[in-house]
């Protein structure tokens, strides 16, 4: 009988560890929130364990940070939401807010119940959070794309620093300029929110419409991008890299490219690396007319946070005056707050940065989110590069990913 | 203790009981469960329950957030019809095709030639073993840099040979031969060292024996050598068969499918469909579609080793 003992009792040992191995952090533990953040390098980690201990502080627990790069955060957020293993604070970026509202809480009733002044922030910013009319996330960042560009290079080519508001024609004369000095000019991507940034300025196209539909039927679309892909044949812009999502970031800092397009949240990074001096402007335009798209992130609270109170809490104290002030000092993000705002611009440290957000901020659109929109940037990564560096024509291709998007 | 106690039990219990099936067979049956219990059940809980999930899943509309809803053989028939699926199956298959061959061949190669006779051998084994134990993203990412235009591989042809070579990673002709030398690259320092230690134990009175008999080094290899190390052959081609059905990491990280779908894989397709479409259920019919495709195959092997490897 003994022998039987052992083996019921190492059997049922086996499984009381293997359950123990199964069950997992749940999202909401009685002193833990747990949040879920992009991170990219050690700086973004600490600099976000600041803004995580002021959410602490004001909630009473103890605030976890979970980071990933910023591809794969998407991956993994879309297996965490919806089960309890979701994290409680749940950083959204404005243009995926659509795909993952359904694991998210409506942040209304807290708003309501607090108090929380929404009318602070960038009306824009916090549109761009919600989805049919229902509050998702509370932004602490926003910004309209940019066309960041080498002083230095420009210099030597002897090109006049470009205005906010200058032409594609404009442009086409730089690139010109800087091609007879060796330069090349752009930087291109396939990255979903830059190409469709891009596309918007200089050819008035949209990617997905205002409904959040992935429409790429519009020819304005084809002969946007038919416009980069002659860029690229003619040797004034990279070759885009599907499979690289920073080959664009990269071959701007290290000078073999005059510009690219990003966001305000790109110039600390490109500062920081950048061994030149760096300018910022608007993208080109056909008739100098404004258009370009902005996007943002902030932070919302998963359906199966255990304590969504606690939470918001939070979310408040995160993206206080304070906290976004301090942000908007180390150059990380350009505040949702509009009171923080003015910080950005005195740390930003590029010459007519200001001018130029506020140029570009007046004609911005929220860029739209669309539950495809992963879809669509993983055909982008995929089918892009032949488009865009002009190996095939560009209305066939869109075709073929709205083939394998729509099915 | 337990195991002290247990060999008492036996030898106590041995010189009483000889009836086959008897009470001995039950005393050492409980031990053999409670020995395999762990394993059994991690086996169990990771391996069988998820291909149990991943079978019900298959059967239902299951979306990563929201509730799943019964759907029957819909997956599997949308499989069918999808020609990104085919595409799919056919780049895998165009993989295994190039791959095991290639991987076999220079394995068996290398393992051939590193015999006790070569100079520092174990220095040789080790280097060409690197790649095997490094990790595969960075080998992919390092390779990635090497393809592409005026990166080593291009520049070294331009400076000796003038010749401008094709951007490997963004050529859909290219893209899959790139893939798969880099696998080969990564992959056979395994096969190498089953082969060696398998030809390092072929009998040298055997291989005397055929030298005297007249035979030369190539019917030594052919005739000799490898019918004796046929089980490792087996053992080798079963095992990079399995493997090289489920490649993944080489295209995601040096094409991500591209240029177009000229490599996307049947892994990258399930994972295309569960983490980026988040179509939960039609990734596990996938899923399931590989996972019915290598049991074939290997169900094929097995039966067809009967012909060819010797067990002596």
């Amino acid at each position: 009988m003994r022998v039987r003992t052992v083996a019921v009792a190492t059997t049922a040992v086996g499984a009381l560890l293997l359950t123990g191995c199964s069950g997992g952090q749940s999202s909401g533990s009685s002193d833990t929130l747990s949040w879920s953040m992009w991170i990219g390098s050690s700086e973004d980690q600490k600099v976000w364990e600041g803004v995580g201990n002021t959410g602490a502080e004001a909630s009473g627990k103890k605030v976890s940070l979970q980071g990933s790069p910023f591809n794969d955060y998407w991956t993994k957020i879309s297996t965490q939401l919806g089960t309890s293993a979701a994290p409680c604070i749940v950083t959204m970026q404005s243009l995926r807010v659509n795909q993952f509202s359904e694991g998210l809480l409506p942040l209304d009733d807290l708003i309501k119940s607090t108090g929380f002044d929404t009318a602070a922030f960038d009306e824009g910013a916090m549109k761009a959070l919600a989805v049919d009319g229902k509050q998702y996330a509370i932004p602490y960042d926003t910004g309209p794309l940019l066309l960041f560009y080498n002083k230095d290079a420009f210099a030597k080519a002897g090109v006049d620093a470009p205005k906010p508001g200058w032409t594609v024609n404009d442009f086409e004369t730089a690139a010109t300029a800087l091609k007879k000095n060796g330069q090349v000019a752009l930087a291109t991507t396939v990255e979903d929110i830059f190409l469709e940034g891009t596309i918007l300025s200089t050819g008035g196209a949209k990617m997905i419409d205002d409904s959040g539909k992935v429409s790429l039927d519009d020819p304005k679309t084809a002969q946007a991008i038919e416009w980069i892909a002659g860029l690229v044949k003619d040797g004034t812009a990279t070759k885009a890299d599907g499979a690289d999502a920073s080959a664009d970031d990269n071959a701007f800092i290290n000078g073999t490219a005059a510009a690219t397009v990003g966001g305000p949240w790109n110039s600390l990074d490109f500062k920081a690396k950048a061994k030149f001096d760096v300018g910022v402007t608007t993208i080109p335009s056909p008739q100098g007319e404004q258009k370009t798209y902005s996007a943002g992130s902030g932070f919302g609270i998963s359906k199966t946070c255990s304590d969504p109170t606690a939470a918001f809490k939070a979310i408040t104290a995160m993206t206080s005056e304070k906290t976004l002030t301090s942000l908007a000092k180390d150059g990380r993000a350009f505040p949702a707050r509009t009171a923080a705002q003015a910080a950005w611009y005195e740390n930003a440290g590029i010459d007519g940065a200001k001018e130029t957000l506020d140029s570009a901020l007046a004609s911005a659109v929220p860029l739209p989110g669309s539950s495809d929109g992963d879809k669509l940037n993983q055909m982008l990564s995929q089918y892009g590069p032949q488009m865009v560096n002009g190996e095939k024509p560009a209305a066939g291709v869109l075709a073929e990913i709205s083939r394998q998007i729509g099915k | 203790m337990a195991h002290v106690s247990a060999r008492e039990v036996t030898a106590a219990a041995a010189p009483k009981d000889h009836r086959p099936g008897g009470r001995r067979r039950g005393w050492s049956g409980a031990w053999g469960v409670g020995f395999a219990a762990p394993h059994a059940l991690g086996l169990a809980l990771f391996t069988l329950v998820p291909i149990g999930i991943a079978l019900a899943m298959s059967l239902h509309d299951w979306p990563m957030i929201g509730s799943p809803s019964w759907i029957g053989f819909e997956n599997y028939r949308q499989l069918i019809s999808d020609p990104a699926f085919r595409t799919a199956l056919t780049n895998t298959l165009l993989f295994v095709v190039l791959y095991v061959p290639l991987n076999l061949v220079v394995s068996l190669g290398m393992a051939a030639w590193l015999s006790p006779k070569i100079r520092h051998r174990q220095i040789f084994r080790v280097i060409f073993f690197l790649p095997t134990v490094t990790p595969i993203v960075a080998n992919a990412v390092v390779w990635r840099m090497l393809y592409q235009p005026n990166g080593a591989i291009d520049a070294t042809a331009q400076s000796f040979f003038g010749i401008k070579l094709p951007d490997f990673l963004a050529d859909p002709h290219w893209a899959m031969i790139a893939i798969v030398i880099m696998s080969v690259w990564q992959g056979f320092g395994y096969n190498m060292i089953v082969f060696s230690s398998a030809l390092d134990s072929v009998p040298e009175s055997q291989l005397e024996a055929a030298s005297l008999d007249g035979a030369n080094a190539w019917t030594v290899f052919w005739r000799i050598k490898l019918p004796l190390i046929s089980p490792s052959l087996f053992f080798a081609t079963t095992m990079t068969l399995i493997t090289s059905f489920q490649v993944f990491i080489q295209p995601y990280i040096m094409t991500r499918g591209g240029p177009g779908d000229s490599t996307v894989t049947l892994v990258q397709f399930i994972y295309n469909q569960g983490f980026t479409f988040q179509k939960l259920g039609l990734a596990s019919a996938a899923a399931w579609v590989l996972f019915v495709i290598i049991l074939g195959v290997t169900a094929v092997q097995f039966l067809g080793q009967k012909k060819w490897v010797h067990y002596e």
